[in-house]
Formats: C-alpha cells, structure tokens, sequence
C-alpha cells in the first residue's frame, strides 16, 4: 500500500498558475469569453441574474499573452458589465453608471446605505444590490457596504448573489440597512459531502441527496431517525413509534436488499456512528449516498447505502450564541373505538352459543354492565385506553450553543438536553450531550481539527414494557383496573395492564448509557493541491442496567383471603457492557485544474477494530426490595455470564475525477476490504465502481434552451458494494461449553457441538446500477432529479435452514439472490409572490423487490402460523395465507365443500380449495400480499412571510398491504379488544357482514388469510409548524440578534382505511407487542445573541 | 518546488503510517468464550465433560405433557397450540411437531459426533482405560437410543442416522422402516447394557446405567411388539436385583425420594442450577400455581375402590362421599376436591381446603378464568411443599423410567406372548401390594388379564406422560378421545349433600376429534419435508 501513494507522489506535475491570458473569438457571447479566462486562471466568475451570459458582443477580441488585468479592464469597455477581480472570483456586474443615466432623473428621492453579510456575519462582496422594477443597481464593495439611490414612492431592493437566497427588501424610509443573506441550499453550486471527501454538485456523477442540517433541526422529534423522515427520496423511514429511551425506526436506503439487517452505514465526521446520537441540532449537512459510484469507496459496509452527517464547527468572528428549546405533548395517534358494552355482549353470548354453550351473560347481568351503576361488579369490557394512556406526557429539548473564534482557533460548543416521558406512567428517558468541536491553525498548510463528543443516556421503566400494549388489546377484557382500595383487578387470563405498568409489581429498570467520543483530525497541505489528512477517532460505549424483580401479591379484591397472583422470591440483574471502536483513517487527495481538465485523486488507508465485552450478574432473594446490591443475595442463587468478542477491518481505497470543462466528468472508485470475519485466505475483497456525467447544457447546441433549463445533467454508475453483516467466527468448528446438567445435585460442565460450521464464507455483493438526471429550469427556481437503479445482492448471507436431521442450529451461508429495481423522482420549486418566499419539495419512490435465488431451497416461512414467506420469484417476506370466498352457505357444506376446521358451520371464513384436492391444508396457502410499501411520498412546503414562516409535510405510501392480526380479527373469539366494526358479523339474517360468525375460543376464522389482508395506504398531515420572527428593529433595543417563536406538531391527521380499524399506518403489524405511534404538539423558541 | 523537498514530504507522510504503526494482528480473531474442536479431545476430562453434555436432552417435567393428548388429562388453557391437537385440528404446520422432531436429531447428532470423536481421547492419552471410553461411550449410545425410541412412536418410520451428515448428506435421506430402527435400537441397548455399571454413587448418581439399557429396551420391544425381547429385557432388569418398589408411592415423587431404589432413569435438577418451574405451572391456584394441566374424570373414575373392584363394581362405593374407600394412589396423584358442604376436600400444604366447586370463591374454583381447573381435578404427583416458596425454581427430579413400570412393563410382555406364569402375577401383585391394594388372582385369563395390566398402568403411571405412549401402541385413543371431557361430581354450596342434588362437570371447551386414520402418528413438519424431498408424509396429513 506505501507503494500505491509513492506511485502517486512521483506522477504529479507541478501546477503553474498562468499569468496571462491568450485567445481570439469573432462577436462572441459573454459566456465563452466566461469559458475561455475560467480555463486558463484559478479564476471563476460571479454574477447576478441580471447578467445575461448569453450576450451577444461584438467584434473581434484577441488577447495575445495579455495580463489579466488588461484583459478584464478591456471587457468592462466593450461590455455594458463592471468585470473585476474580487479575491478568488471575477465579478461581473451591471455597470451602474452607464445604466445612471437611464433613471428617471426627476425620480431620485433618497440615498440608501448599507451593509451586506452571510448568516454568519462575514461581509459579502460583489452583491447586486438593485432597485425592483428598475434597472437601478449596484455592487457592494469589498466590506460589503453599498450605497444606491433610489426613486420610486415605496422602493423595494433586491439583493442577489450567487449561492445566497435572493433577498427583497422594502425601503419603507429607512436610510440604512443592514441585510444578512441566508444561503441558497439548492444552488448548482453547492459542495456535496460524499466519502472522505466533498465534490461540487455540478460535477456529481452519482446518486446523493442532501438534506441541510436546518431542515432536521426544524422538526421537533425524539430523535435524528424521524427526523429524516420523508426529506430524500430513496430514503425509507418508518416509525413505528418508540418508548423513551428505545426507538423502532426502520431506516433503510432503496429497499431490502438482504435478509438480514438493511441499515445503511452512518458515517459522522468520518468516523461510524449511530444515527440517534447525533443531536439534530448540530448537523451541519447530511449526505445520503445511494448508489454505488457514491457508495464503493464504503466497500464491505456500503451495500445498504450511506449516511454521512458532519457536524456544525466554529466560525471566525464574534461569539454566537444559540438557544433551542422546545416542549412536545405527546398523544397516541389513533385511539381505537371498542363495541358498545350491550352489542358485545350479545355478540358474546352469540359467540358461546355457537361454540355449544350456554349464553354467557343472563338478561339481568346484561343491564346491569349497561347501567354501569356497579362498575366493580360489571366493569365496562375495556378502559385500557383512557386508563393506561397518560395524555399530552411531555417530552422537551433544550439546546445551547456557543461558537466563534479567531483565524487561529475556532470552536463550537454544543450542550443538548432531552426528555421524554412515556405514553406509560412510570417510564421516562433523559439524554444529555456536549460536543465541542475545534479547528487550529497551526500553520498557512497545518490544520489540526480535535473533537470530543460526551453523552449519557438515562432510562428508567417498569418492566416488559411491550406486555402493556399486547395486554391492553388483548386478554384483558372486564377487568376493574384498580379497586378503590388500590388493589388491581385481573383479567380471567390473569391480566391487568395497568398493573403491568406498575414497578411494585413488574419490577423497573434503570439503565445507563455512556458515550464518549474523541475524533482528532490533521491535515497537512503538502503542496498546492496535496492534502495528506490523518484522523483517529476513539468511541467508547458503556451500558450498565439493573433491572429488579420485586415480590408482591394481588389478592381477589371480594375476598382478600384469597392470592391470585404473586411472586414470593425478589431477583436482580445486573448488566454491564462496554464497546470499544477505534478508527483510523488516512487519506491523501491532490486536485489539479489545467486549463479546461480539472482532475482529482484520493488515496486512503483506513483500519477499525471493536471490542465489545459484557458481563451480567443475577441474584436471587433478597431481604427486602429495597436492596440493589447483588452480594446481600441467596449466596447458593446467583449466576454470573460475560463474553468478549472483537472484529476488525483494514481498508484500501481510493477515487479518480476527472472532468473536461466541467461537461464531461468520469469518476472511478475502488476498496480493497479486508475482515477478520473470514478466514484468512479469503479475506479481501475488492470493490469497484465507475461513473459518468455529461452536462448537455454545457453543450454549444444547447444554448438557445439555457435560459429555460439552465442545467440539464445526464448520470450513469455502476459499481459493487458489499455488506459486512455475517456473524463472528463462524470458521471456527467451535463447542460450546455451558453447564448442561447436574448430577446429585451438583452442576457438571458440559461440552458439545451446537451450530454448523461454514469454511466459504464471503461478503455479500450488491452490484447496482444507476441511471440519474439533474435538471434545473426557470432561473435554477425548478430543480428536478430522478434516479433509475437496479440494485441485485448476490451471495445473500443466510441462514438457510439445515434439515433438521442434520440436528444442528443452522449457520449463515451465502445463498441466494436479491434484486431491488427502483426509481426516485424529487421536484423542487422556489420562488416568491412579493414578500411571500415559498419553497415546495416532493420526493416519491418505488421499489419492486424480487427474490432471485435462494440457492436451490425454499420456500422459507416465518412469522406467527407461516405468514411469512420467502419464495424465489416473490417479495422478500410476501405475506402467506389462504385465499377466501365469501362464508360458507348452508349449500356449500352440504355439497361437501371442504373446510379447514372440523366443525365448519355456515357464516365462517370460506377458505378455497386452490390446488382442488378435497381439502383444505397448508397446500392451498398462497400469496395474499406484500409487506413492502409502494409509493413512498412525502411533500415539504415552506413559506415565508415577513417574520412568519410556515412548514408543512405530508408524507405518505401509496400502495401498501398491511395484515391485521389477533383481536382485531379475532373478534370476541377471545378475551381481547374488539372493535366497533365487529358489530357487523355473520348471522344467518346478515350473511353480508363484515365478519364471519362469531364463535367462542377457537381460531378457524382467524389464520392468516387474504381476507384479512387490507389497503393499508395513507396520507399523513407528518409535520406542521408556524413560527415567527420578532422584527430586527424590537430586537436590537434588547441585544438579540434573532428570536423565533413557534408551535407546531407531527402526526396531525392521517387519511388511511386503516382508521376504520383503530389502527396506525405506521405501526407495525401483529398482536401488539410494541409501543404505539404518538402524534405531537410542540411550542418552542429559538434565540440567538 | 524542488523535487527533493517533495521527497522529503513524501517520505515523512509514509514515515508517519509506518510509525503509528498498523495494528499487526487486526483481523486475527478467535472466539473467547468456547472452545475449539482442533484442540479438544486430549483427555479424559474432555470425554467426561462432552458425554455431560448429552444429559442436557433427557426430556423433564415437560413429559407430563404427552398426557394432555391422552383421555386422562386435557390442557387447561384453552389458548395453547396443545388444544389443537387435542381438538384434531392440527397440522404439519404446528410448531409443536417441528420442535419434537428437530430435538429428537439434535441428541442424535450429539450422540454421533460424541461417537465418532471420543476416541481421540485414547490416542492423546494412551493410559487411559478403554474400559471407560466404552462406558462414556454407551451413555451416549444410550441418548441416541432412546430418542430414536422416541421419534418412531411419535412419527413412524424416520430416517435412520447413525453418522454426522453433513447439509448434501441429509437431503439425500429417506425415512426408514421402523422395524429396521427397532432392530437398531434392540442391537444398541443390548450391546451398551454390558459396557455399563449396575449403579454410580456420589457425584455419578444419575448416569445411564446397565438398567437403564435394559428398561429402555423393553419399552421399546413393547412399542414394537416383540414381546418376547420385551419380556427378556424386563426380566433381565428384575434380574439384576438391583432395584425395588419403594415403600411410600407418594414419596416417590417428592424431593425425599429423590434416587431411591425404585428409580432407573430419571431427569436430574437442583433449584437455582439446573431449576424448573413445574410447581408454577401446574400446582392449583390457591397454592400460587397457574394449573397447567386438567386431570379427567376418567382418570379419576379408573382408581379402583380399596376392594380392588372398579366403583361401578363395588356396592360399597358411595357417591355421596366418592373419594373415600380408594386406591390410595388417587390421593397421591390429584389433589381430592370437595365434594360437598360435608365432604370437604383435602388439606393443601397451606391450610386451605381444596375446594374447586362452582360458587365455592376459592382460588381453585372451576373455570373463572383460563387459569383454573376444567375438570375440577388438579395434579398433586410431583407437586410438592417445598416449592411453595419459590414456584418457579424447582429442583425435584423428574423420574423416566421405574422399577414399578418395568414390572408392568414384564407382565404385559408375558401376556402378550403367551406366556402367563407365576411370575406374571407376582411382578403385578407387587406393584399393587406395594399400596396395599388386593392382590390379582391367578386363576384370571389372558385377555381379562391385559385388561388388568392396562388398567394398573393407568393408575400406577398416571400424569407420567406414559398413557400417551400406551394408547397409541394398544391402538385404543379413538375409544376414549373425542367429544367433551368430563369433569368431578359435587353437590354446589349450600346444598344438602343428597344424590339428587348431585351435579356433573363437562367441559365441551375443547371438544376432542381423533382420527384413527391419521392421529396415531403425527406428521412430518413441513419444513423438514421442503428440505429432504425424499420423505414422503404421512396419511392424512
């Protein structure tokens, strides 16, 4: 590898900068003249959007070995343009005192003065500055001050300056103003971070969207995960909610393209992280790689695609400082409603009838629940909603930052804080973070970069916290949730989910989470266009829990005599972890302009090891529950488990660009990756890519459209990926060694062989290839992009499952094949109706995902009774079931019609006998749907209105099947949540209803089948937020620089069919065991000094 | 820029790499926390601790399950996938079956990988016996014996493994005729029973013994049929001299009795080491269990009266006080319920009286919610006081197999064969003499006498997840296992205890459907029939 980069050193040329500028051209435009000076200098030019490039000038200019001086100051004369030289760019404005002459003399009212600056307060140079509706104008000056004189009654100036947000301004009498330009996030000109590196979007041959660390910041969520939501197409976030301090986030970029896990790889000032903790506060820009051009130099770790976040540094200048502070209330999204008390009983008793028992529920017993006049004799069938659910729990953030610096030394201190408390009672989660992030100067070529990043994450609940949902919907209905004496009420199945959220009760868990992060950065400019960067980043993760059992008793309220449920021995459990990630990262780059061929090289060497070691200790029978120390236990009780495990990884990569007058631009990249996750003779892998671009709209023919579609960029890519996800040490024949059995009561230590053994592991690969445009119209105010991918993994890590006479747990081996085909499209449209800004995204994509190959076996079921299925030829997971027809009619069982359950009577499930064999088994199963979303859209709007702005997200899937399992389906069948729309069932005078005939404890209406599969579209109202700015003029009086109030929410409203069933879009499917959607309102101030 | 500063620049940035240093051994990693198959093998105490591992499959607490499929006991919830085939409608879809068969071959694969590795040992260690080698050895000759025992009569015919395979090997397999494996099986446990001991002490209590084999065999020769190599195996276990009934029926079962001379193969446990929560699951409510299981009224009907007549039979049977006057195994195997407001039932271990009448406000009332009895019958075998504190973690052992079955075991072997002698009644007669109960006369015939030897297996071996095996092998399920389950008489609260107020239990919860054309097998999971195509299912599934 040391030969590699001396092969580069040697190779370089040396740069010239030239000095003088030679060509001849006949009336040419402006623009190639631009062309021609940009080739031969380190020069670019700058100008508003007043300055046509394609104007036509004539006569002949011919430079022979002019100075450039010379050269600009002979363009001023012959154009109606100022060009001059500001710092690194050429400025071309329109010449304000040709154009004076042209104003309206007798108009001139007043002179304006003032001072334009970037969001960070340094000055602008070279900003139009023109009055609207004139053609009055001028440049700021290299401090940024300008002065215009200006006529009309009311003027309005307009400031615009490439790479900032156009600014319009009324004068309303003021003789002084000061502007700050925000920056323009869209511009062509935007820098990209890709991997290891940055590239101007201009020269992009590959797939990337940005989302700006503003837009995250913005959204007032639990975490950085949902924030992402629904701002970059390809990008897949679903939220399937999340109890403090734990969040079920699938995150996933172009869709399924393994078995196993899809996170992409976060990447976070070069160094992996996960992707919740990072605070959203502090995120400069996030890159979202998607491709393999933009992926390959991840090799192994990039199948999955790539999240690369950097974080907000200092700036030079004067102290800043920012305060963000916001509260959420937080509400369940979608509250279930149950059937009438009286309608469920008669459904029940209809239910038990039908089963071949008596009605459960006498005539007299049926008034009584609807009296309700004894609820601790005839509880209604189900509270658990308004009993369980806390309402509004609050969740709130607070954020402090300061920054500034010197040329010498800059930093950016950031502290976070976060809360939530749960939608439970007695269960909450604190976060609190510092970041500090500096930039030294040491000298004109050595830059030194140190951050450090602290974090603990608190989090304490009562146990089995996924049992409360479940219960609530399940198996706990007619239950008193407390008596008045405090005792609780349980279910006939033993069941009280109140109770379940209690720790005297369930027991509770603290849980601690540290995270310390030291990323030190040095970056040497060897020679012009030679940077060696070195950085090691050092992350440490230490998790301690301990998690107590109490003993307690629930006696029957009636009669205290007597327990009915207890738990007369108290444990604790203690659990401890550390995980140990060392980075280090070298790269080399070198960047070469010569004439119109701009080239650039990385070369890199990287190395990751972890460790990860834990240890947990449990003791039995303590003396009260009050003690939480493990040695005061029963001393013959106790057990003590740990392990240690460990990987690593050394890398070799590198990146080759090449483009030609910017038009056409090639890149290559490449990694060699080598894992200790195979055996040493397989170990490296090599992953290339290979990309192109060609700017049409650079193209001479092009020009009569350039006004119109100002860029037009065609994209291709093609490269391998591969994806780390395969288990420690499965080369090892290793045995297990527990202990397996006592003897006379005395425990032996035993030995033997528990999982197969697979030599030829290797990475999976992912070949991708990508087919992209860019284009942007009507002055860069209409951007559009969209991506066509094919994305096929091969060598699919996989636990194929071994017979089971083979008599061994099954290991991973790569089997199979996966394609992911594609397509993603985002609009974006800025622009402004007077002082109103308006800015509107919309991002949609699809994905079909196929198996291709699942090496000769298959299919592969999963899930509750094999609802799940992996079949080549289909969908990775398709949901598996029977098809139905209807509900058997009396004629259909006389005609011997088969059914599935022994005791089929007219009103149940009809099941169809597909393969027509007279009966109905697992043969007759079929495919009844996908679990894979079609269409996933999302549309930002923002607006702006003098200090007003507005944000609004809807996102959406367009094509989903969502299969509903357990009490929702089971209606009454059991002892669970039965929903309003489970009134309309089968009886033999309603033989059109909605459910089959009810019938008590049995399940052969119930398994999984097409007719419980239902749309499960949406549109969802994900975002709203209105906030306001307090006017500059308030502001300054009290010394702050800008104070923004605002209140908003997430999850507002949703249209979906899903909301006739009680259920969330986003949640996940099955019988509850999770932790449901919330939707928040939030209010919230931003202050900066 | 000179080219020699260049250099020196190049040269620092390398020397920079090259002194921080790769790390050199980055990705060389081994597993910390198990050992290596390359360096294992190389002593004795390698063999001892691999043939350990072995015991870990011996099926526990969990086999008074089977009985749940069997007339004299049901499952209690009625949400448990068990219902499912009690109810007929299971299928080869049901997790249950994938589980039996998938842990039958894991022992078997243990076993074949102990085998074919062990000897390794004696290479590394030339000093070592051989002698013990066999020993360990047969243990696990024994474990794979046993669980091939165990797969054909729950599956039929299956293939028959006896080395690793590998992933290409297994696909290849076809199921095998059982009377090939019975032929194995009857070789192996033979064979095995001279390498060994008739008995271990001290911290080898527990081990298979010489016994084990030989009782195991009998089992299985019973299974198949072959009375005669039943009848020899059993004998040869009386033989032995080695085992007796013990004394106290109801101690047999309790942590006092634990090892005692009655006992040939039994699941060994120790509370917090090797625990189980069998008191949790299955001890009534008002001793803080969750009943797991229901114990029939056929069950409880079948213990006869203390005159050895069955209760129809014996006038002195009174239906006002009916648990009175019984075989005293029916107070060792269920908890006696009330009867009446005079009748009470018995004592728990707790005080309080076990009362599972309707209305009767106990814990232990029938059917107030899922976890109360159905039947009103309650298990007590292996439901003992010790665990009251502490359900969940249990220790006493679970017994597999007894002297008291291979008595029985001998006796219907020698029936069946024809071969009815003195011996025949003698083994009978102890089991039943052992609880004082009246002797059966020798002047009885064959088939009356199968009769009794059926019946005494049901009660001496009930809620032992024996009656599952035995109605599968004597072909009687379809008889006695479809339709409602019935439960206790009793007179409710606060009547007079009359014979007209007497009221009759039956819980149609769980109406039973079984399929003598399919159900005395179960079917092959259907996972495993995707992976080996050569198995073929069995009828009716």
């Amino acid at each position: 590898m040391y030969k590699l980069l001396l092969t580069i050193f040697f190779n370089l040329p040396f740069i010239i900068s030239p000095q003088e500028i030679s060509f001849t051209v006949n009336n040419p435009n402006l623009q190639e003249i631009i062309s021609e000076i940009e080739s031969q200098t380190d020069l670019k030019f700058a100008y508003g959007n007043d300055v046509n490039p394609t104007t036509k000038l004539v006569g002949r200019f011919s430079f022979e070995k002019e100075n450039l001086d010379e050269v600009l100051k002979q363009l001023s004369r012959r154009t109606p343009y100022n060009i001059s030289i500001i710092g690194n760019n050429i400025a071309i404005s329109v010449d304000s005192a040709s154009k004076k002459s042209e104003i309206e003399k007798s108009e001139i009212q007043f002179l304006v003065v003032g001072n334009v600056t970037d969001a960070n307060g340094l000055p602008l140079p070279s900003v139009t500055v023109q009055e609207e509706g004139t053609s009055n104008g001028v440049l700021t000056d290299f401090d940024g001050n300008f002065s215009i004189e200006v006529g009309s009654d009311e003027p309005v100036l307009v400031f615009t300056y490439i790479g900032m947000q156009t600014l319009r301004k009324t004068v309303e009498g003021n003789t002084t103003m000061n502007i700050q330009m925000q920056e323009d996030k869209q511009a062509l000109d935007e820098i990209v971070v890709v991997g290891y590196g940055t590239q101007k979007k201009v020269s992009m041959t590959s797939a990337v969207s940005t989302i700006s660390g503003d837009d995250v910041a913005e959204r007032p969520t639990r975490n950085l995960s949902s924030s992402l939501q629904g701002l970059a197409p390809g990008l897949t976030v679903v939220d399937k909610g999340g109890a403090p301090g734990s969040a079920n986030i699938a995150v996933n970029i172009r869709g399924v393209t393994t078995l196993g896990g899809n996170n992409p790889l976060v990447i976070v000032d070069g160094i992996e992280q996960n992707l919740n903790d990072v605070d959203p506060n502090n995120i400069e820009s996030i890159s979202v790689l998607k491709d393999a051009a933009s992926t390959a130099i991840y090799g192994s770790r990039g199948a999955n695609g790539v999240i690369v976040i950097t974080t907000k540094r200092g700036l030079e200048g004067d102290l800043k400082i920012r305060y963000n502070s916001s509260i959420n209330f937080q509400n369940l999204v979608t509250v279930p409603e149950h059937l009438e008390t009286e309608k469920y009983l008669r459904l029940q008793n209809i239910a038990y009838e039908n089963r071949g028992s008596d009605a459960l529920y006498s005539e007299e017993q049926i008034q009584s629940y609807i009296s309700g006049e004894d609820r601790l004799l005839y509880p209604e069938p189900n509270t658990w909603y308004d009993v369980v659910i806390r309402e509004n729990a609050p969740m709130q953030r607070h954020m402090l930052s300061i920054s500034g610096g010197t040329e010498i030394l800059r930093s950016n201190l950031l502290m976070n804080y976060f809360d939530q408390q749960g939608l439970y009672p007695n269960q909450d989660s604190q976060r609190y973070g510092i970041r500090m992030n500096n930039d030294l100067k040491l000298t004109e070529s050595l830059n030194l970069k140190a951050d450090i990043n602290l974090s603990r994450k608190n989090h304490s609940s009562f146990n089995n916290q996924e049992n409360v949902y479940h219960r609530m919907i399940h198996s706990s209905q007619f239950t008193v949730p407390r008596f008045p004496d405090g005792t609780y009420g349980l279910s006939r199945q033993g069941h009280n989910p109140l109770a379940w959220t209690d720790p005297a009760i369930v027991g509770s868990t603290e849980a601690t989470a540290d995270a310390a992060l030291i990323n030190l950065e040095g970056s040497w400019q060897v020679l012009d266009g030679l940077t060696f960067r070195t950085q090691y980043g050092i992350d440490v993760n230490k998790f301690s829990s301990l998690t107590n059992i109490p003993t307690y008793e629930i006696r029957d309220y009636f009669n205290p005599d007597l327990v009915k449920k207890r738990n007369n021995v108290n444990s604790l459990t203690e659990n401890r972890s550390e995980n140990l990630q060392k980075t280090w990262n070298n790269t080399l780059t070198y960047e070469l302009e010569i004439n119109s061929h701009a080239l650039g090289v990385l070369a890199g060497y990287s190395e990751i090891s972890n460790d990860f070691k834990n240890l947990s200790a449990n003791g039995r029978d303590f003396y009260n529950d009050d003690l939480l120390d493990l040695s005061l236990g029963d001393p013959l009780n106790r057990y003590v488990a740990s392990s240690y495990t460990d990987w690593g990884l050394r890398s070799f990569f590198g990146r080759l660009n090449y483009s030609f007058m910017e038009r056409y631009i090639f890149e290559f990249n490449m990694r060699n990756d080598g894992s200790s996750r195979f055996p040493e003779d397989s170990r490296y892998t090599f992953f290339p890519s290979f990309a192109g671009a060609w700017r049409i709209s650079e193209e001479k023919y092009w020009e009569p459209l350039k006004s119109t579609i100002n860029e037009f960029k065609l994209r291709g890519s093609w490269g391998e990926t591969g994806n780390q996800n395969v288990g420690l040490y499965t080369y090892f024949e290793n045995l297990n060694i527990a202990n397996y059995y006592v003897f006379n009561g005395i425990p032996v230590t035993g030995v033997r062989q528990t999982n197969f053994t697979t030599n030829d592991l290797t990475w999976e690969t992912t070949t991708q290839t990508n087919i992209g445009l860019d284009m942007a119209m009507f002055n860069n105010k209409f951007l559009v992009t969209f991506d066509w991918y094919n994305k096929v993994t091969e060598g699919i890590l996989l636990n194929l499952p071994l017979p089971g006479i083979v008599g061994l747990n099954p290991s991973a081996s790569n089997a199979g094949s996966v394609e992911n085909k594609g397509w993603e499209l985002q609009l974006n449209y800025r622009n402004f109706i007077d002082e109103l800004s308006y800015n509107v995204t919309f991002n949609i994509s699809d994905v079909n995902n196929e198996i291709l190959d699942l090496a000769g076996t298959g299919p592969f079921f999963s899930g509750q009774d094999d609802r799940l299925i992996r079949k080549v030829g289909e969908e990775i997971d398709a949901l598996w079931g029977f098809r139905t027809d209807g509900y058997y009619t009396p004629e259909d069982l006389e005609s011997g019609y088969p059914t599935l359950a022994g005791d089929a009577q007219p009103g149940d499930l009809k099941y169809v006998d597909l393969n027509g064999d007279g009966t109905i088994n697992a043969d007759d199963k079929t495919i009844i749907g996908s679990t894979i979303p079609n269409y996933t859209y999302s549309a930002n709007i923002e607006l702006g209105w003098r200090g007003f702005d507005f944000l609004m997200q809807l996102q959406g899937v367009g094509k989903q099947d969502m299969s509903i399992n357990g009490a929702f389906i089971e209606a009454g069948s059991w002892e669970g949540f039965t929903p309003e729309i489970a009134g309309d069932y089968w009886t033999p005078d309603n033989t059109d209803a909605l459910f089959p005939r009810p019938q008590k404890q049995t399940n052969k209406n119930s398994w999984p089948a097409d007719r419980w599969v239902v749309d499960g579209s949406y549109l969802r109202l994900k975002n709203l937020q209105l906030g306001y700015s307090l006017p500059k003029e308030f502001l300054e009086k009290i010394n702050v620089e800008r104070l923004r109030i605002f209140i908003g929410g997430t999850n507002l409203y949703t249209i979906s069919n899903l909301t006739d069933w009680g259920i969330d879009a986003e949640s996940p499917t099955g019988r509850g065991d999770f932790y449901p959607t919330t939707k928040n309102y939030t209010v919230g101030i931003n202050i900066e000094l | 820029m000179k080219l020699s500063n260049l250099l020196k620049k190049t040269l620092l940035v390398t020397l920079f790499i090259s002194l921080s240093g790769c790390e050199a051994d980055l990705l060389d990693t081994y597993p910390k926390n198990e050992l290596s198959n390359a360096n294992f093998w190389v002593s004795e105490k390698d063999a001892v601790s691999a043939v350990n591992a072995m015991y870990a499959f011996l099926p526990g607490y969990s086999e008074v399950e089977w009985d749940r499929f069997s007339d004299i006991a049901t499952t209690n919830s009625p949400a448990a996938e068990t219902i499912q085939i009690e109810m007929g409608e299971h299928n080869s879809s049901t997790a249950r079956f994938t589980s039996n068969w998938n842990e039958g071959y894991s022992a078997i694969r243990a076993a074949n990988y102990f085998i074919e590795n062990v000897d390794k040992v004696l290479e590394a260690e030339p000093s070592l016996e051989e002698e013990a080698i066999k020993r360990y050895k047969a243990e696990a000759r024994f474990i794979r014996a046993f669980f091939y025992v165990r797969l054909v009569m729950l599956f039929g015919d299956v293939p028959l493994i006896t080395q690793i395979l590998d992933e290409a090997e297994a696909r290849d397999q076809t199921r095998t005729p059982q009377e090939q494996i019975w032929n194995f099986v009857d070789a192996e446990l033979t064979e095995i029973a001279n390498h060994l001991p008739n008995a271990y002490t001290g911290e080898d209590l527990g081990r298979i013994t010489k016994g084990a084999a030989l009782a195991m065999n009998a089992r299985a020769m019973l299974y198949a049929e072959r009375w005669s190599e039943a009848a020899e195996a059993a004998k040869a276990v009386i033989d032995m001299n080695e085992y007796s009934l013990y004394p106290n029926y109801g101690d047999l079962f309790s942590y006092d009795g634990q090892n005692n001379s009655e006992i040939i193969l039994d699941r060994q446990y120790a509370p917090a080491v090797s625990s189980h929560n069998f008191f949790e699951q299955s001890a009534p409510v008002s001793l803080g269990g969750d009943v797991g299981i229901s114990p029939t009224r056929n069950l409880a009907d079948s213990f006869e009266t203390v005159n050895g007549l069955s209760i129809s039979e014996d006038p002195a049977f009174d239906p006002l006080n009916p648990y009175a006057g019984r075989d005293p195994r029916l107070d060792h195997t269920l908890f006696i319920p009330t009867f009446s407001d005079d009748v009470p039932g018995e004592t728990l271990f707790n005080g309080r009286i076990y009362d599972p009448r309707p209305g009767s406000g106990t814990g232990d009332e029938v059917e107030v919610d899922f976890f109360r009895t159905k039947t009103g019958f309650s298990m007590d075998k292996y439901i003992n006081e010790e665990d009251m504190i502490d359900p969940g973690n249990g220790g006493v052992n679970f017994i597999l197999i007894r002297y008291a079955d291979v008595l029985l075991m001998y006796v219907e072997a020698k029936i069946e064969a024809g071969q009815i002698d003195n011996s025949v009644y003698e083994a009978i007669n102890k089991v039943r003499g052992r609880v004082n109960m009246p002797s059966v006369q020798s002047e009885l015939g064959g088939t009356e006498l199968l009769e009794i030897v059926r019946q005494e297996r049901m009660v001496e071996l009930a809620l032992e997840g024996l009656r599952f095996f035995d109605l599968r092998r004597w072909r009687t399920a379809e008889e006695v296992m479809n339709g409602a389950i019935g439960g206790m008489d009793y007179i409710p609260v606060g009547e007079a205890t009359e014979l007209s107020n007497i009221s009759t239990l039956l819980y149609s919860g769980t109406l039973r459907s079984f399929d003598s054309g399919r159900d005395y097998l179960f079917p092959i999971p259907q996972q495993e029939m995707l992976l080996v195509p050569g198995l073929e299912q069995n009828p009716g599934y």
